[in-house]
């Protein structure tokens, strides 16, 4: 016998008892490792991050055509300005939207719209944003205008008619 | 390793049951403290409790992983103990010292730790040169190299406490 072999006195082995007292306590871990059943922090912080933007991105896309008095509309315009650093004629080019949504059932909105695009409007908007911003409020001037001078207009209709009828007559 | 990482009660009790007396062993042969050896065991099975979801790799790499966790914890025990002296190295086995074969295991408490543990798990666990390549992390010709180094030593200082 080797001296080496008289280290086998220093062997263990663990009688049931004590194995099933170690396992008890292992498998009581176990269970309330699986009972917490959570996500390690890192992909926690990553998948609430990750559903903010996805419920922000559907928010602020199912506000993309709201009008003034609509629900989501203060979350069209809250996403304006961070917009605007990237599309510098988003203002102008959603009060023009609107105004025109607007226009026939209530063009003092319309107007009132319109009002705020034009102070928006600088040196970098796009001619054709600016060119229909002048036509919406000359359109609008023309109805205001139309609506409350209608005598003239009706006279104007009369004076035609007549004239049909002189038309009519032989040299 | 699928029941291991979805933390399985029968795949952790299997684990346990083949390995935890060998796993014992050793850390009994570094420690040479029964009660503190069986301590390191269950500690290294509630280390890999908590990390078993992320554990990549096949049945010998668990079984180096336990062993190397089961080495961490013995040879924090052996720190604290110098730091604390009173709990020197020693049999504090009920069973009575006579259990061991006193002047090896006194002469193996001589050893540094790294030969202790590479004649421990050769002459004590009794694993091959290629599982003990496998837990120490080094080609099988460097654990021969230095286990017959490591037995040198031992003879050295079993000479100089019969002297």
């Amino acid at each position: 016998m080797s001296e080496f072999d008289r280290l086998s006195s220093l062997r263990v082995e663990l009688d049931d008892t004590t194995l099933d007292l170690q396992q008890a306590t292992i498998l009581g871990a176990l269970a309330r490792r699986r009972g917490r059943r959570t996500l390690p922090r890192r992909r926690l912080v990553a998948a609430i991050v990750t559903a903010l933007l996805v419920l922000q991105t559907g928010v602020v896309w199912a506000a993309e055509d709201t009008l003034p008095g609509d629900a989501l509309y203060g979350v069209k315009r809250a996403w304006e300005a961070p917009r605007s650093w990237f599309d510098h004629d988003v203002r102008v080019r959603n009060r023009l939207a609107e105004a025109n949504a607007l226009f026939e059932e209530d063009p003092v909105g319309a107007g009132t719209l319109l009002d705020e695009a034009a102070n928006d409007v600088d040196d970098d908007t796009q001619p054709a944003l600016v060119d229909e911003l002048e036509g919406l409020r000359l359109q609008l001037r023309t109805r205001a205008r139309d609506g409350s001078g209608s005598g003239s207009e009706q006279g104007g209709n009369g004076g035609g008619s007549g004239g049909g009828n002189g038309q009519g007559g032989g040299p | 390793m699928d029941g291991i990482r979805r933390r399985s009660d029968a795949a952790f009790a299997a684990v346990h049951r083949a390995l935890a007396s060998d796993l014992a062993s050793f850390a009994n042969g570094m420690l040479h403290d029964r009660h503190a050896a069986e301590d390191c065991v269950q500690q290294a099975f509630l280390d890999l409790a908590r990390t078993a979801h992320r554990f990549r790799g096949d049945g010998r790499a668990l079984i180096a992983w336990l062993y190397r966790t089961v080495r961490r914890r013995a040879l924090d025990e052996l720190r604290r103990r110098r730091r604390h002296p009173e709990r020197s190295l020693g049999t504090t086995d009920p069973a009575g010292d006579d259990e061991y074969d006193s002047s090896v295991v006194e002469a193996l408490g001589f050893l540094p730790p790294k030969d202790r543990e590479l004649v421990v798990l050769r002459h004590v666990v009794g694993l091959r040169a290629d599982e003990v390549a496998s837990i120490t992390g080094r080609s099988r010709g460097a654990v021969y190299a230095a286990t017959e180094r490591a037995e040198a030593r031992l003879r050295g200082i079993l000479e100089e406490m019969d002297t």
